[in-house]
């Protein structure tokens, strides 16, 4: 009952013509984001933040769900048209999807990502009420040494899953460094502030976030010079009937379902998602041998997992407050800027947020039925924009942007010297993911550890005497030492071979 | 041209003096306790610790792997000339900051906008000219008149 009574109060938030319009805006420009290659769901939600601040918090999420939404169905459109992923999670739609364009059944193939895109979304959407109350209820428990020790899990898987582990906890590592600056939370002092009044605070999470995740991206674009294909629009099939979306649901179904549990896994994320959807929907059809060859299941299998990872990623989002991916990250800093953390205590303080997101993110899944058939032209145009002005454009505006969050010049220096750590990061295959986390999770890892220490009076083995913060460090340190073995194991194999 | 191994144990050597920079001014913070059994340097300082434990391993893998004369797979490559537009369009922020309170909000944004599109190459003048001064307008009016964001005028105050 209480349930039923909080969705009506969530529907009540979106429901409204501020709601709908937030979640139309947000489809059409994580669409557009995702559709155009090198800029990705997170880059898109990057650029926006800025316009987020004359928002109510609620509006401003519903926006950021319908940016993720549509960013993760968007780039399905280039994998199909130009045989070239708008985002990294759509790589594997390629194999399929350029295949059946070249056959001529582009309708068939855009009109199945799209069904599957929306299929896998509204069944993750379902999987996150499911999931996330209850988990929330579990977590109303947690003290600070089990915060702790999630915090750091996330943080340490996020590390073990990049290509390198060491390169991954630097990165981490280097988030939760950059976080410790400005006024500590217990003493009172002023850390790392070199005298500068601009860092009493610290670093502005607006800035911090679109110089490493929006401006890096401008400057590699135009290192690597990534020129982009012109997007030709014809449909040259009919979209997919009753009986071929039949015949892939099984395969909608595998993607779906792994989906929504590598996004709920920190640091896997939808790039690693798709491709075990695909090979997993390939082990389980009745005809493997098309796959790669144009099939509609090996569209229809990537394009449900990618979408599935939206609902799976914001269960640890909502429940616990730690993002899994650079996109929830930047979902926890909307609504960290607009006052308010996430976590078990936000389905009892504001229970019209988490209740609005699992509402939003069920609409937002429609509505990209209807963006996708009716705007797809005019999308498609923008996506055709040259990329040395959209270069220069977006550098305008995530100027215009860090400067409206203090009407401050020093925030603008902090875009480009973040952008620049971006760029070193990106050149040198760090993952900016897990510095971006790291940066986030700063405040709650850090006063969770010293909550923990108070606690204790010191005695460090409170991590391990508290049965659930033991398990989860343990957890932790496997990953970790797991990941190291696997690159030294990998890079032996590589040097015997 | 590519990334040499070289560049990447000049990157980890810079984590490590970072690191040490972070280390070494945390130090003093062990005065300022509170009830804080642990004071407020402990936890950069072990975050430092695992920058540098870690930039030691990366060092170690690229000392061993260079001595036995193991390749990195596909390093990554670029043109020097791309190379120097990236850093032209850094130089160009850099002047935009400097630029911005004294020209105004609108005539920066125009300039950041031209040179950056000039830098690029590829746009005719009477495109880059119009971009620059449309988009530049166009966000002026969002964020001045719709968000009411304080844009700095410069000598254009009177207006």
């Amino acid at each position: 009952m209480e349930f039923l009574q909080n969705i009506a109060l969530g529907s009540s938030v979106v429901f409204t013509f501020k709601g709908i319009s937030a979640i139309i805006a947000g489809v059409v420009a994580g669409t557009i984001g995702g559709a155009i290659p090198g800029i990705n769901a997170t880059m898109t939600m990057a650029i926006l933040l800025p316009f987020t601040w004359g928002m109510d918090p609620t509006v401003a999420i519903l926006m950021y769900v319908g940016i993720y939404c549509g960013g993760q169905y968007g780039g399905s459109i280039p994998s199909v048209l130009i045989g070239t992923p708008g985002t990294p999670s759509s790589a594997a739609t390629v194999m399929d999807g350029y295949p059946l364009h070249l056959q001529g059944k582009t309708g068939l193939a855009l009109g199945m990502s799209l069904y599957a895109s929306v299929f896998g979304g509204i069944v993750s959407s379902v999987a996150l009420m499911i999931f996330a109350i209850p988990l929330a209820k579990v977590a109303l428990a947690f003290g600070p040494p089990e915060y702790f020790a999630l915090s750091l899990l996330g943080l340490t898987l996020v590390a073990s899953l990049s290509t390198d582990v060491f390169k991954g906890l630097i990165a981490a590592a280097l988030g939760l460094l950059l976080a410790t600056i400005g006024l500590d939370p217990f003493a009172g002092i002023v850390r790392f502030g070199f005298g500068s009044e601009n860092l009493i605070e610290g670093f502005e999470i607006i800035p911090f976030y679109m110089g490493i995740f929006a401006l890096s991206q401008v400057l590699y674009i135009i290192f690597k010079k990534i020129k982009r294909a012109v997007v030709e629009y014809r449909i040259t099939s009919k979209y997919p009937s009753n009986l071929d979306f039949i015949r892939c649901l099984p395969s909608m179904l595998i993607g779906s379902v792994i989906g929504m549990f590598v996004g709920a896994m920190p640091g896997a994320g939808a790039s690693i998602a798709c491709w075990l959807g695909y090979n997993e929907a390939k082990r389980w059809s009745r005809h493997p041998e098309e796959f790669g060859k144009g099939s509609l299941e090996g569209v229809a299998a990537p394009e449900a997992t990618n979408n599935a990872v939206t609902g799976g990623a914001m269960v640890p989002l909502l429940s616990l407050g730690i993002p899994g991916s650079g996109s929830t990250a930047i979902m926890l800093g909307v609504l960290i800027i607009h006052g308010l953390r996430p976590g078990p205590m936000l389905f009892v303080t504001n229970p019209e947020i988490p209740y609005s997101i699992f509402v939003s993110l069920f609409v937002s899944n429609i509505f990209m039925i209807f963006v996708a058939l009716l705007l797809i032209k005019l999308l498609i145009k923008v996506v055709n924009i040259p990329e040395t002005i959209m270069n220069a454009c977006i550098l305008a505006i995530i100027f215009v942007g860090a400067y409206s969050v203090n009407n401050s010049m020093f925030d603008i220096f902090t875009v480009l010297l973040f952008g620049i750590l971006g760029l070193v990061m990106k050149i040198y295959d760090y993952p900016i993911t897990a510095t971006a986390l790291g940066f986030v999770l700063g405040y709650l890892v850090e006063t969770n550890f010293r909550r923990s220490l108070t606690l204790s009076k010191g005695d460090w083995s409170i991590f391990l005497t508290n049965p659930i913060s033991m398990v989860i460090i343990t957890l932790s340190v496997l990953s970790v030492a797991y990941a190291v073995y696997c690159n030294h194991f990998r890079k032996k194999r590589g040097a015997a071979e | 041209m590519t990334i040499t191994v070289k560049s990447k144990v000049v990157l980890n050597i810079l984590w490590i003096l970072i690191a040490v920079g972070f280390w070494w001014t945390s130090v003093p913070y062990s005065e300022a306790r509170t009830f804080d059994p642990i004071g407020p340097h402990i936890f950069p300082q072990i975050m430092s610790g695992v920058i540098i434990l870690c930039s030691l391993g990366n060092l170690a893998v690229l000392y061993r792997h260079s001595r036995q004369g193991i390749g990195e797979a596909a390093p990554e490559t670029f043109e020097p000339a791309n190379a120097l537009k990236m850093f032209l369009v850094l130089v160009v922020s850099g002047l935009y900051i400097w630029l911005m309170p004294l020209a105004g909000y609108l005539i920066a944004t125009i300039f950041l906008l031209f040179l950056v599109i000039a830098i690029q190459g590829e746009v005719s003048l009477k495109m880059n000219i119009l971009v620059s001064c449309g988009f530049a307008l166009v966000l002026y009016l969002i964020f001045f008149k719709v968000l009411h964001i304080l844009l700095p005028h410069g000598f254009l105050e009177f207006i």
